[in-house]
């Protein structure tokens, strides 16, 4: 188990690299001179010059690269150009409001696509099945920022039951309560996808495990259905279930970037659309460094908890 | 992506929602904004013609949602009209702009920070008597000390708190300025090494500004880290910012000036148009900027309150720079043919829903300097298709022209869309053109780097309520890299009118100056001027007191709520 531990994360380190250096790479390659960013059109050429000095611009790239990696892994992700304030200082509370948007979204998805999946998969070609399938292919489709805007027009401005923007009243005193009037539809809008995912892939492994022959043979064996499907179907298609949960770790935080603008969510999502629109290099390389941070970690820990609970896994 | 997907949806929304009629956007902007223009009770103008909104009440908080996130709270380093919106709010420069009035031309200088100031006959200082017994928001005293103190962060190399972002974005404003002197404990004199006509209206311009901040915090923070503690001396004070989310102000209680009847302003980022209708809608926020025009009917219907400007005074120009160097455009009848082809009235009306103004010249609207009479080259496609034939193109034009453009930012109202609609005028006389749009950082980085070769006209869109800004965008000294003449464009005749108006101390007479210069660039068609923005902005019914001035901000210390 423990070799099987450290080479996950071996991998893992390895794959942060990588995706740190295509951050970096990325930002490089886009037009533009952050000098100019921040001292505008009429700099003249001498503070430019100084300031490119200051930033570390005029270095060769790979000096630069080793330097940000050097400074990230400390946990100084620099300072950002637009807000010139430390990154870590606002992408830390942006993230932690993501992740509350995300946990409402998955606690939306997980149990709503799972239900879906497994009864879609054991009674597959029904008439359930059928809606199901449709319910998910709609829920894959749909525009995630069409979709909010269409429960705004609907719950927010005609119903009125929820508000349309932002993570509290503004004139109010806040609170849970207020929270979580606030999170329900932004959370309904970023779960569609997840949501849908989760459910046909659910299906497709339910409806593979039903034809394994230890199903088979727990039938033969007159087991009663319920145990059959629940003691060994559902068990043995668990380390599935969380594999396909962790993948959706990581499409819920891009598919927050598009709920968090239509809704004004401060999260990570509406920090970077700031960013990248300000040409603010740190913040977008902080922002997406980091969302590529969680996506991983998600997987080492899908990883590790289907070690734990499939000894297969391990002894590849 | 996300840019895209917004812009295009925004554009989409415009083009295929249903339009709004002229005259009811009018008759809805003259029963509101004429009112909340006029109203403004207890404001620093007190002769003024005013319409009674009710008496004003004390208190509440007045939620804004603005078009992007603020650049940083440094009133002298940062840039952009969203910014300058919060700026203006917490900093007072030494003199200030009265924007209580929406019936002038340009919003008429008021004491600021110094109660008077003397010019000397030859302009070359100018003598600033400061307003006793202000202080800064941390308590700090305002006095000659802390005047020169910010001017020397923005113009002096050698001043330990000198700071090169402010000196960049403030530059026009000091250009001529050799140094400041202590007169006594609260005078200060700004000594000139040339005399500048327009130094006291650049001194009040947005995009730079030059809002005093208390010297006790730039030392304690550092000169470049100050933003995150604004103190100034303005009439709402700093409470606190959470980045993407708020800007918080409350109302300074020892203002020397008018104090606000709101307790407290949060400006909010909003970059979604949408987001900001639909908060309008759920009553999350009270006011909003930059609607998008094809919401604002159902808005008006709705009840809410639209302020737009009703004449062309407010100092927003969305043109195209041509580019003089390019061997084609260099033959004037074909620029001119092609401010002919161009139907800027319908755009004005169908795309844009009413919410712009057709442009005639190249200076922007909101100064002295601005010819609101002037005309030159109606939509005469005919005309146009003459000017084509004379120049040999009869059969239209054997090359494509580029134009550059934007995807979406600050003034750029639709970009794409826009461009799309000249593309398919210029059409009608045989031009074919082709748009290249880019994300908008950018493209401000291109466009500084001037037109390349290669590309035929760069747009753009800002102004100021000064009569120079004509000067820095046509003047053949202030060709690219650099700024901001960015299509090289050069007539001796033109820059000895700008330099003759550099220098005239007399306002009719430099506005006269800057009006010859831009009638002789507008018979060389080296610029397309197409539209003036009218800057609508919708508000929930009961904000009132509101002024539509002519400026690309507004005095929140006016608008009172009626709750």
């Amino acid at each position: 188990m423990w070799r099987y531990v450290v080479r996950r994360l071996l991998a893992a380190i390895g794959v942060l690299i990588g995706a740190s250096f295509l951050v970096f790479l990325g930002m490089r390659l886009v037009p533009g001179d952050p000098a100019t960013a921040i001292l505008g059109s009429r700099a003249t050429p001498e503070a430019l010059a100084a300031l490119r000095e200051e930033l570390g611009l005029n270095r060769p790239f790979y000096v630069q690269y080793l330097i940000w990696l050097g400074k990230m892994v400390q946990g100084d992700f620099g300072t950002s150009i637009a807000l010139t304030v430390p990154v870590t200082k606002v992408l830390i509370p942006k993230f932690w409001n993501t992740l509350i948007l995300g946990a409402g979204a998955l606690a939306i998805a997980v149990p709503i696509g799972t239900v879906i999946g497994v009864l879609s998969g054991y009674w597959q070609l029904s008439l359930f099945d059928r809606a199901g399938q449709i319910f998910a292919l709609f829920g894959a489709s749909v525009p995630q920022f069409w979709l909010a805007l269409v429960l705004v027009a609907v719950f927010s401005l005609n119903l009125g039951w929820f508000p349309v923007s932002g993570m509290y009243d503004m004139r109010g005193d806040g609170g849970r309560f207020d929270l979580l009037r606030h999170l329900v539809l932004p959370a309904v809008a970023t779960s569609t996808i997840p949501m849908a995912v989760i459910a046909r892939l659910v299906r497709a492994s339910i409806i593979e495990i039903m034809h394994q022959d230890y199903v088979r043979t727990a039938r033969a064996k007159g087991l009663r259905e319920r145990r059959v499907v629940f003691g060994h179907a559902l068990r043995n298609a668990l380390p599935q279930f969380i594999n396909i949960t962790a993948l959706q770790v990581g499409f819920l935080l891009s598919g927050a970037l598009f709920t968090e603008v239509i809704f004004s969510w401060p999260g990570i999502g509406q920090a970077l659309y700031n960013a990248v629109v300000a040409r603010d290099v740190p913040m977008v390389q902080g922002a997406v460094f980091v969302t590529t941070l969680v996506f991983v970690l998600a997987n080492l820990a899908a990883d590790m908890a289907q070690a734990a609970l499939d000894p297969k896994t391990r002894a590849t | 992506m996300v840019v895209r997907n917004a812009d295009a949806l925004a554009a989409m929304r415009s083009i295929h929602a249903h339009r709004l009629s002229r005259r009811r956007l009018l008759q809805a902007a003259g029963a509101t904004a004429g009112a909340a223009a006029l109203a403004g009770l207890g404001g620093p103008a007190p002769s003024m013609a005013r319409v009674v909104q009710g008496e004003p009440k004390q208190g509440g908080t007045l939620i804004y949602a603005m078009e992007s996130e603020a650049d940083i709270l440094d009133p002298q380093g940062a840039s952009g009209w969203v910014t300058w919106r919060v700026h203006r709010h917490i900093f007072e420069p030494l003199i200030n702009q009265d924007l209580s009035r929406s019936d002038v031309a340009q919003p008429p200088l008021i004491p600021g920070l110094a109660e008077s100031w003397e010019m000397s006959p030859d302009g070359l200082s100018y003598t600033f008597k400061l307003r006793p017994g202000v202080t800064f928001h941390d308590g700090t005293p305002l006095d000659a000390e802390a005047a020169k103190f910010n001017i020397d962060r923005m113009m002096n190399p050698d001043f330990e708190f000198y700071n090169e972002r402010a000196a960049a974005f403030t530059y026009f404003c000091w250009l001529a300025t050799k140094e400041v002197q202590i007169v006594d404990p609260m005078t200060i004199r700004v000594v000139q090494n040339r005399p500048f006509g327009e130094f006291l209206n650049q001194m009040v311009q947005g995009t730079g500004g030059t809002g005093m901040i208390s010297p006790a915090a730039i030392k304690q923070y550092g000169s470049d880290k100050v933003a995150e503690h604004p103190i100034g001396t303005g009439p709402f004070k700093f409470v606190e910012r959470v980045q993407n989310e708020k800007i918080v102000l409350d109302r300074n209680e020892s203002y020397w000036g008018h104090k606000p009847y709101v307790d407290r302003i949060i400006f909010r980022p909003m970059p979604e148009p949408a987001a900001r209708v639909n908060a309008l809608r759920a009553g999350e926020v009270d006011f909003i900027a930059v609607p998008p025009p094809d919401s604002i009917q159902s808005l008006v219907d709705a009840g809410y309150t639209l302020s737009i400007a009703e004449t062309r005074n407010v100092p927003h120009i969305w043109y195209i720079h041509l580019n003089m160097k390019d061997p084609t455009l260099q033959d004037v009848r074909i620029r001119k043919a092609i401010q002919h082809a161009i139907d800027k009235e319908g755009m004005a009306t169908s795309l844009l829903g009413d919410t712009v103004y057709r442009a005639e010249g190249l200076q922007a609207p909101g100064n002295l300097s601005f010819d609101p009479d002037f005309t030159i080259y109606p939509y005469d496609v005919d005309q146009a298709k003459a000017l084509m034939a004379e120049a040999g193109h009869a059969d239209g034009l054997d090359q494509q022209l580029v134009f550059q453009t934007s995807t979406a930012g600050s003034g750029q109202l639709l970009p794409v869309p826009m461009m799309e609609w000249i593309q398919r005028d210029l059409e009608q006389i045989g031009i074919k053109s082709k748009i290249d749009a880019f994300e908008w950082i950018t493209y401000i980085g291109m466009w500084s780097d001037g037109v390349p070769d290669g590309v035929h006209g760069m747009q753009f869109s800002w102004g100021q309520s000064s009569g120079y800004w004509l000067d820095f965008t046509t003047n053949s000294a202030n060709a690219t890299p650099g700024c901001c003449n960015v299509g090289s464009y050069s007539n001796p005749k033109v820059d000895e009118l700008l330099n003759a108006a550099f220098s005239e101390l007399d306002d009719t007479k430099r506005a006269d100056l800057y009006k010859q210069a831009d009638k002789l660039i507008m018979e060389d068609a080296a610029f397309i001027p197409v539209v003036n923005d009218r800057a609508p902005y919708i508000m929930a019914p009961d904000v009132k007191g509101f002024v539509h001035a002519p400026e690309e901000a507004f005095d929140l210390t006016l608008v009172w709520l009626d709750r």
